[in-house]
């Protein structure tokens, strides 16, 4: 889970995602998880997921980064689908494949939305203290970042993580971690020095407008509306299922033109996130 | 002139026992004075900042700001203090350096038009507008300085506190903020409390200077230029004056009549004087 | 461990929002409130902890660290809720916990921090000195996520999990052996919409016996590593700050 790429592909992106609005990805992403968890079809679903790398090409990412990271809920959705074993490969498939694609869905938001702006928009839905909470846990969470580096960087200088001593290297490990609470400890209390002395008295104020719009945003709502109507209409309407098939030839091709898309403007020098 | 904060044989007990004990001489600070405290680590430069902000409680001894207690009535006159904490980065606290600058007029409920015109003012001061957009933990050590001068600064404080604001800055920015607190002394008429070991960059913007030793002790209530004349009361407290002061020392030394030098332009005033009189002397 | 999305029923997702929902709304509500404002910087600090500690890989097959009885002891119950959740958003948010179940995660991290917070407090009282803090946390930390694994269990189990009908008869691309049919072979597309076509019979159950074999196999290996990593971590600040793992209350501070 690299929280730092995964911050700084959302904060340096300049795609047309990237300048949606954090509304419109967010409802977006609603509409497309729920797209994921209605569906009972394998190939539709696996069209969802390919639109969905199609969407991270557009979006300038790397796409076997991206991907690699939300194929981290694949390991806890083995153990359901192994359990559900029936001899076929359908059910495995979908459980699978929902907890990966609903995963993208979500990885695809925060690489393209920087979390101001989308703490802005969650903020307006969550209790206050819970709110505060997230904005005081984002803000922490980079200053951790940078002293877990830093502790991991010198047990292994010093010889506290070598291999195959997995005693020796759990006991300096959990030193470790136990002074990363310590100077945690001591950041929350100069945090809640720094709250008393700029005026913080029980609500953190914000004032980013939640409720900005951009014409970007037609993509992201559109897809995804659309998306989900196919979805309806493939579980729900007699025969339709017929064109599953469909569905899944255009994702491939919606893919397969946004890697076309993508290659011309590696070729032409344009700017990409990479890391 | 009407004093603004007073600490009055302040005592300070660490949880493990260290005391520290502000004695000696009383520290006060007059409405648009520029204080700076100075003393080796351990002398207590920091907690005493923090007792004047009313983050610390002194176990004996009496501290007021503005007339109150700042420990039992911070609130009262929060909005005239203006606090940068060593760190910066600590600081800074929303996720936009915008969103950051605004935070405490919107915690104070400022209408959000005057917080927009409030920040906005206070970034073109710091020459940042082009970083309001951003998200601080990107920016680089000087940017993140201003932005927590900027967050200080933004509701017009009467008092301005720092703690150890060069640390941890390249030479360029450090004089860069070293202007900055002249400029805005001179633009605001704002009273300024500095802890630092900056010792070169003191005359730049110190009209007093309060050298405090191991354990707290306040033994010299001075001018920058009274006291960078007395080396040897600085070494005794692990410091060393100011390079210009300790070249003109060592000219006197030799044999040169010059007065101290505080700053290189004082410097090189001096020194061409002597230049050119040595010329007229040799000439004659 | 958490419960991806897709593998829990419609009617089990909701139940765990509106009891997490319920849950939260207790612990932010007086007489507990003055203390979780104060004590926000705390919580807000202690989840990122958590967050930071589970972005490091232990085993390549992706165990991580989770803290979580480090966390419920330094936080206490309402606060380690509160925790609870907002790591789980976050977590949802990376794409590493499902978004729709974060309730039902959230009662999951929960319930081993706030049992590993009473079951260490409890062991404090009735021990004393004489196990040390750090083996106490251990062996909390085995009973907490051993817990937490049941009532995952059991939650999967209440939820007859139907991830969704497998694909029936007709379909242009059949999953079961790729075939493919032309899907004009019958004429021109014409359909009433929602009339009701049966899904092709009833989803087969989960094997809970084999599910619950899995998750505790593996699981038994991630208790025992993270007890480890508990017990050193809570020695060490037994060491340096007894008063964060509630062996002696601290004086004086700011």
């Amino acid at each position: 889970m690299d929280i730092g790429t995964i911050d700084l592909w959302a904060v340096s992106g300049r795609s047309s995602l990237h300048r949606a609005s954090a509304l419109s990805k967010l409802l977006a992403a609603g509409l497309l998880v729920s797209a994921v968890i209605v569906t009972g079809d394998v190939f539709v679903l696996l069209a969802i997921y390919l639109v969905i790398a199609a969407g991270v090409v557009v979006a300038r990412l790397p796409l076997a980064r991206v991907l690699t990271i939300a194929a981290y809920p694949a390991l806890f959705a083995l153990l359901f689908s192994i359990s559900r074993w029936t001899g076929s490969l359908v059910e495995p498939l979908l459980i699978t494949g929902k907890a990966m694609t609903a995963a993208a869905v979500m990885v695809l938001l925060i690489t393209t939305t920087p979390y101001p702006q989308l703490f802005a928009v969650l903020r307006r839905f969550l209790p206050a203290l819970v709110s505060d909470a997230l904005l005081i846990t984002y803000r922490s969470l980079f200053i951790l970042l940078e002293l877990l580096n830093d502790l991991l960087m010198s047990l292994r200088l010093r010889g506290g993580l070598t291999k195959r001593r997995y005693l020796h290297n759990a006991r300096n490990l959990a030193a470790g971690l136990g002074l990363l609470f310590v100077r945690a400890l001591a950041l929350s209390e100069q945090l809640h020095d720094v709250l008393r002395l700029r005026g913080y008295s029980g609500r953190i104020a914000g004032g980013v407008s939640w409720r900005q719009t951009t014409r970007h945003d037609i993509f992201p709502l559109g897809a995804s509306l659309l998306i989900l109507t196919a979805v309806l209409f493939f579980r729900y309407a007699p025969g339709a299922r017929l064109y599953n098939g469909y569905f899944l030839l255009a994702a491939i091709l919606s893919l397969l033109a946004a890697l076309l898309v993508s290659h011309r403007r590696g070729a032409a020098g344009l700017g990409r996130v990479s890391r | 002139m009407t004093v603004i904060a007073r600490a009055t044989n302040v005592r300070h007990v660490y949880p493990d026992g260290t005391e520290l004990c502000y004695g000696g001489i009383e520290f006060t600070v007059e409405r648009g004075e520029r204080v700076v405290l100075l003393g080796p680590n351990g002398s207590g430069k920091t907690t005493l900042l923090f007792h004047l902000v009313g983050l610390l409680r002194p176990d004996s001894g009496t501290v007021r700001v503005f007339g109150v207690d700042p420990a039992e009535q911070f609130e009262r006159i929060r909005r005239r203090i203006g606090v940068v904490l060593q760190d910066p980065d600590r600081q800074i606290i929303a996720p936009t350096v915008a969103e950051d600058i605004a935070f405490s007029p919107r915690n104070y409920g400022v209408p959000e038009e005057e917080t927009e015109r409030l920040v906005h003012d206070v970034a073109a001061w710091f020459e940042i507008e082009r970083l309001l957009d951003k998200v601080p933990h990107y920016l680089s050590g000087g940017e993140k300085s201003k932005v927590a001068l900027a967050g200080a600064l933004v509701m017009r404080p009467e008092l301005l506190v720092l703690d150890e604001p060069f640390e941890g800055l390249d030479t360029v920015a450090k004089s860069e903020l070293a202007n900055l607190l002249s400029r805005l002394h001179a633009e605001q008429d704002i009273s300024i409390i500095v802890s630092t070991h900056e010792i070169n960059l003191i005359p730049e913007f110190v009209d007093t200077v309060y050298l405090l030793a191991r354990g707290g002790v306040i033994v010299v209530k001075s001018t920058p230029r009274e006291l960078f004349a007395r080396p040897e009361l600085l070494a005794a407290h692990h410091l060393e004056p100011p390079v210009l002061a300790s070249l003109f020392q060592e000219l006197r030394r030799r044999g040169i009549q010059a007065d101290a030098a505080m700053t290189v332009q004082e410097a090189a005033e001096m020194l061409a004087k002597l230049v050119q009189e040595a010329g007229e002397r040799h000439a004659a | 461990m958490h419960i991806p999305d897709g593998v829990m029923p419609l009617w089990i997702i909701v139940l765990g929002w509106v009891v997490t929902g319920v849950l939260l709304a207790l612990c932010m509500a007086s007489p507990q409130r003055r203390d979780v404002e104060a004590r926000l910087p705390l919580l807000g600090i202690i989840s990122a902890v958590m967050l930071a500690a589970m972005s490091l890989e232990l085993v390549p097959i992706g165990y991580h660290l989770n803290l979580t009885v480090v966390g419920g002891i330094v936080l206490g119950p309402a606060l380690a809720f509160l925790a609870a959740f907002v790591v789980n958003l976050v977590l949802a948010f990376f794409g590493h916990g499902g978004i729709t179940v974060v309730g039902l995660n959230t009662l999951l991290i929960g319930a081993e921090m706030i049992l590993g917070y009473y079951l260490y407090s409890a062991g404090l009282s009735l021990l004393g000195g004489r196990l040390s803090a750090g083996l106490l946390a251990a062996g909390v930390t085995v009973l907490a996520l051993a817990t937490s694994t049941l009532l995952m269990i059991g939650i999967v189990g209440l939820s007859n999990v139907n991830p969704g009908v497998a694909s029936p008869e007709a379909a242009a691309v059949e999953p079961s052996d790729l075939s493919f049919r032309n899907p004009f072979g019958e004429g021109v597309v014409s359909w009433s919409p929602f009339a009701g076509e049966a899904d092709a019979g009833a989803p087969p159950r989960m094997d809970l016996a084999t599910f619950a074999m899995l998750v505790l196999g593996l699981g038994a290996v991630g208790w025992v590593i993270e007890a480890l990593i508990t017990g050193g971590v809570v020695s060490y600040l037994a060491a340096v700050r007894p008063d964060l793992v509630r062996l002696t209350s601290r004086a004086g501070g700011s």
